[in-house]
């Protein structure tokens, strides 16, 4: 019985064997499926309710119970074996068809994906975000006040007196609409643009709350056009006032703002007298460039043989008159003020050629000189986010 | 303001070279804007002679010269269209190999029409000495003993540097040449020589004595108030004198600095206008009416027939001079053409008056009017030195003229113009920010003319020179003081921040727009600036307030405030399209602006912050896996979400509705506005098509504003809430309702939502099918019922809410699709 059995048991090996052989020679690329046939045909066969294992269970079911146990054992260890080969060729099977399947999805990636056009910021609303990033770190805030003006804020408090001929650098524009002055219900003046930021120096003083760290970002407007002047462009005012600041203050707070700005630490720069009614001493800032074929470079040292001054910003201690006219005691208080062209320092950081062009709102020019959205100015990383 | 080195020095004795007086110059605040060293690029043209001159064979135009530029070498062939060359001519040569300073071109030696050419005679043009290119510089011999082959530039004196230098508007002591000197001088760069002193033949002491009386007399009639539009004047007359030429030194740096030598008269005037900033004007005398001339206000349609030709009618404000019939001269502006000198004039009257800077500002601003005068009399005379400038004109007439002088007529009398600054001992470290010795303050200032009146240890007086309107203040001193001793002295000072961390350098609202600005590029959208003004002509679909027109505008196409941000950038996107149009529709031009616009209200014009954006059709680019499409309106609408969202509003339970009339600039049935309670917070939709007319613009534009003031202001503080997992699942059920055609989808989802408030929390349309015949279209929905508080909601609740979603909607009108 026993030798009967061995022999029974190793046919049934064997069968087994060279049924999942017959599997596996199957080519898959061609006939995948009649190797997934031939394999549940083995299943079903050699693991099925007739399977000859099973048989073979039931035969020695009569035997005696220590040699059923003992027999049983010897074909559960086969039926145990068996099922291990089996998964094993079919995981290799299985395998191979779907690796087969994976070489029929074959696309051509190489085709071109869909993309998302990302708009470009505009280089004036950058550049200000630049600025601001630098005074921020200084403790300066952003002040802010209105394009349509009228001659006290613009003019009168600024230490502009009527007919002064300060007033003709100022080409400005008036409006037809008429202020109203309001106790008298007379029409007095006529409505203005502002021709600069400086407005805002004295709308912020006049609000009383000091010390005063401002500065004020926005548009201005002249009745100029030509190559260098637009009828808008964009300034930075500035405004300290406490009761110490003074003239050494305002050199180093603008110095520094030109080197963290222009992203250069060597820039030569020099400060000269100049004018403005709102000032007293008055300055106005410049960097050394060097200009050769169209082209502004921004040199790092005095030593340059081509060196030109370029006027970068005006500047000075504010005037004890617009002090008074802002309800301020010039006895008691002083500090400087400042005001640059937006447009100006972007032209000479982003090699831009031409003022006018800012205005053209030209896509291609846009996509050249515009910034990322996800390029926030911060001093923390550079003022530029990516520079390759 | 322009001058020569050999000008400077009759007011500086100096050695400075023209580098140092450069940087000097600027570094005191009178900025060199330009320096040109003729003796650079006018070296190396000779005097020559043109021995003999013939009919070129082949050119009737042209002429053969033979030209002797050298004693030592043969003479030289040049071919030459001058209509003024002739035998015997003496002009100035360029030889082969020089640069022709006009057009920086290099001679070679050529073969013009067959015949060589081995130079060139030049013109004044060529020589870049002046604009005249009317035949070639003809050398007078009896002015000069010309030299052949001498280098003409050194021969003629051309050789004199000139400074070009801006000059600010309170300086208008430094719009003469003596004025720059004096800084100079106080700036450590030489010592000021002393004004030249008014000399007669006849007499040897200041001022002028004089036999002959004038026969001309002055009056000021001017009424009280206006009395300091013209405080004194006072004059000349002259007699046997000849309007010939001025000396040549005269008459080579008026010509250097760009001023034309007219006549003796004319050049002593512009002479004494440049050298010591005093304008002063001369009349023929024998073409003044009667014997008096009157300073006063001009009258009634009075006009003028002025030196430049023109003739202007005189507003009542303005000073004139006017003898005894007419009006001769606006003061401080220009003289009258009649009354003028010419060649025969042998008889004048000289006139120096002081007249008030504002009012001849306004005048002269009025007739625009731009002379030299005018510029210096706007901007402050010297008040005390009329009567001292007069007379040292006076004696440069009598010297370029001849002829005798009247004893001198005058009215009025010259104000006093010194005052008295006092000058604390700490102002200057105060605020100049810079430690000096009060000696260096006080040799600083009284370089520059200021005299020390009295002192002790803490403070100084100070009285300003007459020239130094503009120094009123203790600050002026400090500038003064400053500016010689040199900004670049004063020593850096730590500028420390003085404000906790938490203070934020942007305002809520201004961090709003640099999210805005991002958003919006993010989704595609480029930014773009454009100019605050437009083209009222656009006003058929704009209603433009006329106070919003500008007085005077730039051009017709920038005359008022705009009241949209729309039609710029319209006009942007037509520009866009027009510069490539061919490609128009690869490109599809997509922007945003962020700005404002203008409002007149009853007190003023206001203006409020919009962001606007445009979108082109095709809104996609082709692609292979997706198909092209016009943008539509939803474009739009997408876009403005995306503003909304960005500015921290909660919008997904807002949606557009319409208004009574489309908002200007949309197409009237396309567009949809957003509104919080009554503020319509943005609109969007597609543009007008007359707008796009308007353009030149064919394919479908479409067009959004957000009013971002409008929106509630975002807060400053930190609102922060702590986070919880919903604990039960929503339920989601779809829907679909015929409505009928007035009924929009966001009157459907308001009714629902109000009607399932915190039980449904959102419904979102997924379909709509609008059969043409119907007066009905369907939607399909879908809502999310949330759960209850802590438990799912069964069967039962959500048969419940669907039925109260269905009544709802049939109330209004809609029916249950079925199927």
């Amino acid at each position: 019985m026993e030798a009967e059995l061995t022999a029974e048991l190793k046919r049934i090996e064997e069968d087994f064997r060279k049924k999942l052989l017959e599997s596996e020679k199957y080519d898959i690329a061609e006939k995948a499926s009649l190797a997934q046939a031939s394999l549940e045909e083995t299943r079903t066969s050699f693991f099925g309710k007739k399977s000859p294992l099973q048989q073979a269970l039931h035969k020695i079911g009569n035997a005696q119970p220590q040699e059923r146990a003992k027999h049983g054992a010897a074909i559960n260890l086969l039926k145990k074996k068996m099922l291990l080969e089996f998964e094993g060729t079919r995981g290799k099977i299985e395998k191979q068809i779907r690796e087969q399947k994976l070489q029929k999805e074959k696309i051509d990636t190489s085709m071109p994906e869909r993309t998302h056009k990302i708009g470009a910021l505009h280089p004036t609303a950058q550049v200000i975000e630049e600025a601001i990033a630098i005074f921020a770190e200084m403790g300066f805030v952003c002040a802010e006040g209105p394009d349509v003006e009228d001659d006290f804020h613009n003019f009168v408090a600024l230490n502009f007196p009527p007919d002064h001929p300060a007033r003709q650098m100022h080409d400005t524009f008036y409006l037809q609409a008429e202020k109203k002055d309001e106790a008298a219900g007379q029409l007095l003046e006529k409505w203005l643009l502002r021709t600069h930021t400086s407005p805002v120096q004295v709308r912020t003083m006049l609000e009383g709350r000091l010390p005063i760290r401002v500065i004020a970002p926005g548009r201005c407007y002249r009745s100029d056009s030509d190559q260098t002047h637009t009828p808008m462009f964009h300034q930075i005012e500035g405004l300290v006032i406490d009761q110490s600041t003074h003239f050494g203050h305002l050199k180093t707070c603008l110095s520094d703002f030109v080197r963290a700005f222009f992203e250069n630490d060597d820039v030569p720069i020099r400060f000269r007298p100049s004018y403005f009614p709102f000032t007293e001493p008055s300055a106005e800032m410049d960097i050394a460039c060097r200009r050769e074929g169209g082209r502004i470079d921004i040199l790092t040292s005095k030593d340059d043989k081509k060196l030109e001054w370029m006027e970068i910003l005006g500047c000075g201690m504010v005037h004890p008159n617009v002090l008074r006219a802002c309800k301020l005691d010039p006895e008691k208080y002083q500090g400087f003020a400042f005001g640059m062209g937006v447009e100006r320092i972007a032209m000479l950081k982003y090699a831009i050629a031409d003022l006018r062009t800012f205005f053209d709102g030209d896509g291609a020019w846009l996509q050249h000189y515009g910034f990322s959205p996800l390029d926030a100015p911060a001093l923390a990383r550079g003022l530029r986010a990516q520079n390759f | 303001m322009r001058f020569t080195r050999s000008w400077l020095a009759e007011h500086l004795e100096h050695k400075e070279s023209d580098k140092n007086l450069c940087e000097r110059l600027t570094a005191i605040g009178l900025e060199v804007e330009d320096f040109l060293d003729p003796a650079d690029s006018l070296a190396g043209f000779r005097v020559a002679r043109v021995l003999e001159c013939k009919r070129h064979p082949h050119a009737e135009k042209l002429k053969l010269c033979l030209v002797r530029f050298d004693e030592k070498s043969e003479p030289l062939q040049v071919v030459c269209g001058a209509h003024n060359v002739r035998k015997d001519f003496l002009g100035v040569f360029a030889p082969i190999a020089s640069v022709i300073p006009a057009t920086q071109a290099v001679l070679k030696a050529a073969k013009i029409q067959g015949e060589a050419s081995q130079g060139m005679l030049l013109s004044e043009y060529e020589l870049g000495i002046s604009d005249d290119h009317e035949g070639i510089i003809e050398l007078g011999e009896e002015e000069q003993n010309w030299r052949i082959g001498d280098d003409f530039a050194q021969a003629a004196g051309l050789i004199d540097p000139i400074f070009t230098i801006a000059i600010t508007p309170n300086r208008a002591d430094c719009l003469g040449v003596r004025g720059i000197a004096r800084d100079l001088a106080a700036a450590g760069i030489g010592s000021l020589k002393p004004l030249r002193q008014p000399k007669l033949k006849e007499t040897s002491a200041p001022p002028i004595a004089s036999p002959i009386p004038s026969p001309i007399t002055w009056r000021i009639d001017l009424e009280r108030e206006l009395a300091s539009h013209c405080p004194f004047v006072c004059g000349r007359y002259f007699r046997d004198l000849k309007n010939l030429q001025a000396p040549k030194y005269a008459r080579a740096r008026l010509k250097a600095i760009g001023i034309k030598s007219i006549s003796a008269l004319v050049d002593m005037t512009n002479y004494m206008t440049i050298d010591l900033a005093r304008p002063l004007h001369v009349f023929d005398a024998k073409k003044i009416n009667g014997t008096e001339l009157t300073i006063r206000k001009a009258k009634k349609n009075e006009s003028l027939l002025a030196l430049d030709n023109k003739r202007y009618e005189l507003p009542k404000h303005a000073t004139v001079i006017a003898d005894q019939k007419e009006v001769v001269g606006i003061g401080g502006i220009i003289g009258g053409l009649d009354s003028g000198c010419d060649e025969n004039t042998n008889e004048v009257f000289l006139e120096c008056a002081l007249f008030d800077a504002r009012a001849t500002a306004k005048t002269g601003r009025e007739l625009n009017i731009n002379s030299d005068a005018r510029f210096r009399f706007e901007r402050g005379l010297d008040s005390t030195n009329a009567q001292n400038y007069c007379d040292i004109a006076s004696s440069l007439l009598l010297e370029w003229c001849g002829g005798q002088a009247s004893q001198i007529v005058m009215a009025g009398a010259m104000p006093e113009a010194s005052k008295k600054i006092t000058l604390a001992s700490t102002k200057v470290k105060k605020l100049g920010g810079i430690e000096l010795p009060q000696k260096r303050v006080e040799q600083i200032l009284t370089t520059l003319g200021f005299v020390k009146e009295r002192s002790n240890a803490q403070e100084t007086t100070f009285s300003t020179p007459s020239w130094r309107e503009d120094v009123t203040t203790p600050e002026c001193l400090v500038e003064e003081v400053l500016r010689i001793e040199g900004y670049d002295m004063v020593p850096y000072a730590p500028f420390l921040r003085q404000t906790p961390l938490t203070q934020r350098a942007i305002s809520a609202s201004q961090k709003r727009d640099c999210l805005v600005r991002r958003r919006l590029a993010m989704a595609g959208l480029d930014e773009v600036i454009t100019w605050s003004f437009i083209d009222s002509r656009i006003k058929s679909i704009f209603a433009l307030d006329e106070g919003l027109r500008l007085q005077n505008p730039i051009s017709a196409y920038l005359d008022s405030m705009r009241p949209s941000l729309l039609p710029n950038l319209m006009a942007t996107v037509a520009q866009n399209i027009a510069q490539d149009k061919l490609h128009a529709a690869r490109k599809s031009p997509a922007l945003f602006e962020l700005g404002p616009r203008f409002i007149k209200t009853e007190q003023r014009v206001e203006q409020e912050q919009v962001a606007a954006g445009i979108r082109t059709s095709p809104i996609r680019q082709r692609h292979w896996q997706s198909e092209q499409r016009d943008v539509n309106a939803f474009d739009a609408k997408a876009d403005l979400r995306a503003v909304l969202n960005a500015c921290g509003l909660d919008s997904a339970r807002l949606d557009s509705q319409l208004s009574q009339v489309a908002p200007e600039g949309y197409h009237p049935t396309r567009y949809g506005i957003f509104c919080l309670g009554r503020t319509t917070i943005g609109q969007f939709g597609e543009i007008h098509p007359e707008l796009c007319e308007h353009f030149d613009l064919s394919t479908r534009i479409v067009a959004f504003e957000v009013f971002l003031d409008r929106l509630p202001r975002p807060k400053n503080r930190i609102a922060a809430k702590p986070w919880q997992r919903q604990k039960q699942q929503s339920i989601y059920r779809d829907f679909a309702f015929w409505i009928t055609k007035e009924r929009s989808a966001a009157e459907v989802k308001q009714a629902v939502l109000r009607q399932t408030r915190n039980r449904v929390n959102s419904l979102n349309f997924f379909d709509q099918y609008q059969p043409d015949t119907q007066k009905e279209r369907s939607l399909a929905f879908e809502v999310e019922i949330l759960p209850a508080n802590d438990r799912p909601r069964d069967e039962e609740e959500v048969r419940a809410i669907s039925q109260e979603i269905v009544s709802c909607l049939e109330s209004l009108g809609c029916r249950m699709r079925e199927g």
